[in-house]
Formats: structure tokens, C-alpha cells, sequence
């Protein structure tokens, strides 16, 4: 019984977080005004049967930059990992700096 | 053990994110003038170690599963290096990429690229795709 | 006949990692040619301490278009798989716009 509690803990214990990718977009000189947007999906024994979650995200950066553009854009896709096959999660997102016309 | 290993495989038919990437967002893409394009480029990918794994697993006889088992090991080493996905045996399926962005504004302005790097999973053989998208807006600059 | 085929098909496996486009001008490819560079590097068992093929190629590409801007410009990083070795491709691909 012990041994079972010690093998789960080690495997709780072994979450993390694996960065799959990042891109960075030329970094404009007015950095006043950050815009970020962010999209998640949980994945149950990494059963997931679409990426739809990560579309339109550049229509959540371009509403919090009306008339503007959003520029120095940072996207990183992490893969997080809660419990070993079990819980596991995608995350990804994007930061920038919002450029008033 | 066989059916654990079954039911494994089988629950493979997924979807995997690798890399997404988002160029500089213009806000007039909320315009009534922007129009939304999406336009998958993707190829076969195939797992040949997988497969031998499959015959492996699904064979009674022994020699048989132990010959899988060696043609495994040869492609891992036939095989090696980094890896995004499973590996295709055809490249040029994004060869039309810049010509395709070039035209598909006509004369109007391309804005907001995405490309999503992904990976549709089934047993052995996967789709390898590049799903791109953007906004046309009216205008040249 | 089957081992020919299995060595065939062991022998041209790529694994390709990304593709993306920046686009900066446009629609001023229509006066423009297209132009590429590839950079490449064959790597055995991961023993490589640079990735300088990468700026060679952009060198490269730069150098055709010295007196324009390149837009659209495509980027393609590729692998292909070899016994205990591979090679890293980026390809570089635009419009030259004078």
C-alpha cells in the first residue's frame, strides 16, 4: 500500500510543462499599451479529436487593439502535464504590444 | 493484454499541436471590408516502426512477432533524427505556400497570418499538415 | 522484393517541422520574381555544435534581392531521416519586389 501511495505521489510529482514551440514577430518601439490572448484545452488521457481551440486568435489580439496593430507578437504552444497519461493539457499564448494608428 | 494494447492504439485517432505561429495582427481585420481565408496543406505521414509494432502485437506466431520486432529496431536506426510528427515521403506539399498567399488576395492586402503546425494521428499513418489563415483587407498598404 | 521496398521507404523519410510565411508588401509581387535558397547541414548522431546553414541560406536569399524588399517570404525547416544520421534543410522562398 505504501508502495502504491509513493509510486502516485512520484507520478503527480512528474507534472510539467514541455514547450512544443515559440515565434516572435519584429518588436515595434512603442511597447506602452501589452495585449495578450490565451487558449486552453484539457485533454483526458490526450484523447482530442480537433485543434479548433487555437483558431481565431488573432481576432482576440486584433479586439483588444481596435484601429490599431498589434505587433511584437510572442506565441508559445505548451503542452502540460498534470498526471502522466491521465490529465494533460494544451496551452497557447500569444503576447504583443498594441500600436495605436 | 492484447486488447489493453488494442484499445490503446485505437484511442490513438488524435490530433496534436507542434508549432503555431502568429504574425502581426492588424485591428482592421474587425472591418466590415476584411474577409476571413483558411487553406490546409498536408501530406500522409507513416510510422513504420508502429506498424511493425502492430504486427508484432497481432501475430501468434513467435518468429513472426520477433521479425517485427527487428524491423523496428532497423527503422529506428534507419530512421533517426529530430522529429515533428510522423515522417512523410513527399516535401514539396508546400511548395505552393507563397505563390497561394501571393494570389489569394487578388489586388487587396494580406493580414494576420497564422500557420498552425498539427498532426491528425490514426493508427500507423497520420496527416501532416500546415492549416494557414489570414484576412484579406481592401487596399494596398 | 519486400526488403527493397521496406529500404526504400526507410530511405526517404523527412519529418517536416515547420512552414511559415511573413508578408511585409503587398500586392507588389506582381512585378516581382520569385527567388530561393536552401541551407542545409548532414548531422551524425546529433554531434553538431552550430546551426549556421541557417544564415547562409538567408545570405543567400538577401544577396538576390539586393537592390528590393522579399515579400511574401516563405520559410520551411525539414529533416531528412538517415541510418544514424540526418540532414536539417531550411528553404527560403519569396517574391522579389524592386
Amino acid at each position: 500500500m505504501m508502495k502504491l501511495l509513493l509510486s502516485l505521489a512520484l507520478l503527480a510529482a512528474a507534472s510539467c510543462t514541455h514547450l512544443n514551440s515559440v515565434s516572435v514577430t519584429s518588436i515595434p518601439k512603442d511597447r506602452s499599451q501589452r495585449v495578450s490572448a490565451e487558449r486552453y484545452k484539457f485533454l483526458f488521457l490526450l484523447l482530442n479529436f480537433n485543434n479548433d481551440f487555437a483558431s481565431h486568435m488573432e481576432k482576440d489580439l486584433a479586439e483588444k487593439c481596435p484601429n490599431g496593430k498589434v505587433e511584437g507578437i510572442v506565441t508559445k504552444t505548451e503542452m502540460l502535464t498534470y498526471f502522466p497519461l491521465i490529465a494533460h493539457a494544451y496551452n497557447i499564448r500569444a503576447d504583443g504590444y498594441c500600436i495605436k494608428k | 493484454m492484447k486488447i489493453t494494447f488494442l484499445i490503446l492504439l485505437a484511442l490513438q485517432g488524435c490530433a496534436f499541436v507542434h508549432r503555431h505561429q502568429i504574425q502581426n495582427v492588424d485591428g482592421d481585420i474587425l472591418g466590415p471590408g476584411a474577409r476571413r481565408f483558411e487553406f490546409l496543406l498536408s501530406e500522409m505521414g507513416v510510422e513504420l516502426a508502429e506498424g511493425a509494432k502492430w504486427v508484432s502485437v497481432l501475430s501468434t506466431n513467435r518468429n513472426t512477432g520477433q521479425a517485427a520486432n527487428s524491423v523496428a529496431e532497423a527503422v529506428a536506426l534507419f530512421q533517426m533524427g529530430p522529429r515533428t510528427g510522423n515522417p512523410v515521403y513527399r516535401l514539396d506539399f508546400t511548395d505552393k505556400l507563397t505563390q497561394e498567399l501571393s494570389k489569394i488576395c487578388g489586388g487587396g492586402r494580406v493580414s494576420s497570418l497564422t500557420f498552425l503546425r498539427e498532426t491528425n494521428k490514426y493508427p500507423v499513418v497520420s496527416g501532416e499538415i500546415v492549416k494557414v489563415s489570414g484576412y484579406c483587407l481592401a487596399g494596398t498598404k | 522484393m519486400k526488403y527493397l521496398a521496406l529500404l526504400f521507404l526507410l530511405s526517404c523519410a523527412h519529418s517536416y517541422h515547420q512552414a511559415a510565411t511573413d508578408v511585409s508588401l503587398n500586392p507588389g509581387y506582381k512585378s516581382g520574381r520569385t527567388i530561393s535558397a536552401v541551407g542545409e547541414q548532414f548531422v551524425v548522431l546529433g554531434f553538431i555544435n552550430n546551426t549556421d546553414y541557417v544564415q547562409e541560406a538567408y545570405d543567400d536569399l538577401a544577396k538576390q534581392c539586393e537592390e528590393g524588399t522579399v515579400s511574401p517570404l516563405t520559410t520551411r525547416y525539414y529533416t531528412s531521416l538517415s541510418f544514424l544520421s540526418w540532414t536539417n534543410y531550411i528553404k527560403l522562398e519569396g517574391i522579389c519586389v524592386q
